[in-house]
């Protein structure tokens, strides 16, 4: 059983306080999310290699999975409604993938468990064809003509919502999450080409 | 390609307004075929090379990978996580649950057996619904009413043991009931009629010499376990037939306390979050908004329809929402013994009553349903003297399940209302002025309520009040001076009986 009080859980400078000021925009509270992210997902994943019996080894992104699972559930009750919960979700996975890349590119983070299964993850995104660091700065300058847009490939993107899913999240037809997905697509192509 | 570019870098060249402009250019084109696609741009832009680029842009062909999620992506793995049920790994909860498999859901939450590791016994655990958990609010619901039925104690409510949270996962512990829901046990007895089997014993097990006579007895059972509920403050809010399990010996258990009045009316509209059946609703349910207050008669109606689905079979009002909404807020209801001739007609009154639209003419409290005279004619319908074994000082005729409680706050002062029955063999039901408080005081034999200690003033408002007295050309009264000296009806003075 988890000890630790809803407050605790849910008060300023916890992960999902945190995680609810970097989606307003809050650039320092963006950063102490990473780090607070960081550190969590460390301490969760050194007690599972704890937990582990010898000789076995878990699949990084297993590890991973049922480490964010756990960070998100436990900052679950902070949000509004399930919508809420996704349109975070997926903003902060844009946050930690996007400082992940970044950290790697820059050989600026120790080698360890949750660094060799963050590499991972990232590894399976620019696969898709993206650099992840331009497609960051991309979305950057696309928010300020267009929000809603940018809104759609983090839902789509970096939180794999289908196409309903999205349209559930922001609240819009399904065919107008098709339209804008189409057009967004075509024009990032553009711009990280 | 320029323009991409030039968008990116010169928010000058493309800004908002021709964004826009561009936008919805793309969006009418979007609706065209190809071939109509490139003329209708052509035109919508004119001699504007900018935006035509623009728009443009937004239909240049991507290959098929790029900006797909990767299937292992994190945000994939927690939805399913959400969307199939807990990843409780293994399979445990706490110290000392180990799930063993689900074996039902309510509308809150999924129910597993599990085994209880340090008392060595099969326990029924119910977890919330991942979704549900993203909502503080209805967190809070769960456990608030986890805890409230946790503190009751009544041999026709499944007991909670333990409320607890593993991983930001709200569960509780309950009994296991070896037995079938009320759901299953009209299944199939619709299967029996159907190829004529009267045979019931099994369904309902009791010795009742007939099927009216043995659902009678286990529809005053459950009004008797509902009555308590609603002393303890607590609305069950969602009494169906899935909801009233019967054990063994053919008594029935209350499940699923109140946890689904939160989801009923809207959810926060999301399909997935909406109760499956609204045939058991009452009209304020329906008609109320979401703040609106209900109080033990709504309950009351909706153990009545599960009386008359009993006693006919089918349900009073048939269909699909939104129709059903109008049907239970504007029709009546199926005459029952044109439906079912065998039903006695005590049965019909009895259930007419728990099912009045008007909640003012309804029963004013489940005890009141389940002491009913008419339904003693119409079988054993167990009243007080079974229950006051069962459950030694309790008062038979208490009026405190007339006070309608919005959450799950028990009363734990409440001064329990001068008893007010009957007096010599009299039924005084009829003469309302004694059950107000306001007559209660100006009778000189208490305080209003809202002076005495510890009542809460919020709660006051949701007092049900009486109705006028005349009852819908209903001979109730009369019929009630005759019926009302029960030989096993201990008959109440007009003194106080509190005990």
């Amino acid at each position: 059983m988890t000890g630790a009080p809803t407050d605790l859980r849910s008060g300023p400078g916890s992960i999902t306080w945190l995680l609810l000021r970097t989606c307003e925009g809050d650039r320092a509270a963006r950063s102490e999310l990473l780090e607070a992210l960081h550190a969590r997902l460390h301490e969760l994943a050194e007690q599972r290699m704890r937990d582990q019996p010898a000789g076995h080894t878990l699949q990084p992104t297993a590890l991973l999975n049922e480490a964010f699972l756990k960070i998100f559930r436990e900052a679950a009750p902070g949000f509004r409604d399930r919508q809420h919960f996704l349109a975070t979700v997926s903003r902060a996975m844009r946050c930690i993938l996007v400082d992940h890349a970044r950290a790697k590119a820059t050989r600026k983070r120790a080698p360890s468990g949750v660094a060799v299964a963050l590499n991972f993850l990232v590894d399976s995104y620019q696969r898709r064809a993206v650099d992840l660091l331009a497609l960051d700065e991309a979305l950057d300058r696309l928010f300020s003509l267009d929000p809603d847009m940018v809104r759609i490939v983090e839902l789509r993107f970096f939180g794999g919502l289908g196409v309903e899913e999205t349209a559930q999240v922001i609240g819009q037809s399904v065919r107008t999450v098709e339209r804008e997905w189409s057009a967004a697509r075509s024009w990032l192509r553009r711009a990280l080409s | 390609m320029e323009c991409g570019a030039l968008v990116a870098t010169e928010g000058s060249v493309v800004n908002a307004e021709r964004w826009s402009r561009a936008k919805d250019i793309y969006a009418q084109a979007w609706e065209l075929g190809q071939g109509e696609r490139k003329a209708y741009v052509g035109r919508a832009c004119g001699d504007d090379e900018e935006l035509l680029q623009v728009v443009e842009g937004f239909f240049l062909e991507t290959s098929e990978d790029f900006l797909r999620a990767p299937d292992s992506s994190i945000a994939t793995g927690l939805l399913a996580a959400f969307r199939t049920g807990p990843v409780v790994s293994p399979r445990r909860l706490g110290e000392d649950f180990e799930l063993v498999e689900p074996i039902g859901s309510g509308a809150m939450g999924i129910v597993y057996r599990a085994n209880q590791i340090s008392l060595g016994r099969q326990v029924a655990v119910k977890i919330m619904q991942h979704h549900l958990t993203l909502s503080r609010p209805w967190v809070e619901r769960f456990k608030r009413e986890a805890q409230a039925v946790a503190r009751m104690r009544h041999p026709g409510i499944v007991p909670v043991h333990v409320v607890g949270e593993d991983s930001g996962l709200p569960y509780f512990v309950m009994d296991l009931v070896e037995g079938k829901s009320l759901r299953e046990v009209l299944r199939e007895r619709r299967r029996r009629m159907a190829s004529g089997e009267a045979q019931f014993s099994d369904l309902l097990p009791g010795g009742h010499a007939s099927w009216p006579a043995a659902v009678a007895g286990l529809v005053a059972r459950t009004a008797r376990a509902l009555d308590f509920s609603h002393r303890q403050a607590i609305l069950h809010r969602d009494i169906k037939p899935e909801n009233i399990l019967v054990d063994g010996e053919g008594h029935p258990l209350l499940v699923d306390f109140g946890l689904a009045k939160e989801i009923l009316p809207d959810g926060d509209g999301d399909s997935t979050t909406r109760v499956g059946t609204p045939h058991y609703m009452s009209p304020e349910q329906i008609s109320g908004n979401a703040s609106a207050v209900l109080d033990a008669r709504s309950d009351i109606y909706s153990l009545g329809v599960v009386l008359y689905e009993l006693l006919t079979l089918r349900r009073p009002f048939e269909g699909e929402m939104p129709d059903i909404f109008r049907s239970i807020l504007e029709e009546d209801a199926p005459r029952l013994r044109r439906l079912a001739p065998r039903v006695p007609a005590d049965l019909e009154t009895i259930c007419g009553q728990a099912m009045d639209r008007d909640p003012d003419r309804r029963y004013f409290s489940a005890g009141e349903l389940a002491d009913d005279p008419a339904g003693r004619r119409a079988g054993p319908f167990p009243g007080g003297s079974i229950q006051r074994d069962e459950l030694p000082g309790l008062p038979t005729r208490s009026r405190e399940g007339r006070l309608g409680i919005r959450d799950a706050e028990p009363l734990r002062s409440l001064p329990r209302p001068r008893q007010c029955g009957r007096m010599d063999g009299v039924d005084l039901r009829g003469e309302r002025g004694h059950e107000r408080p306001s007559a209660f005081l100006a009778s000189g034999q208490g305080r209003s309520l809202a002076e005495q200690p510890g009542v809460r003033p919020d709660l006051l408002r949701v007092l049900p009040r009486r109705g006028p007295v005349e009852r819908h050309g209903l001979p109730l009264r009369q019929e009630r001076h005759t019926l009302s000296a029960h030989p096993e009806e201990p008959v109440q003075g007009g003194d106080h009986a509190n005990r």
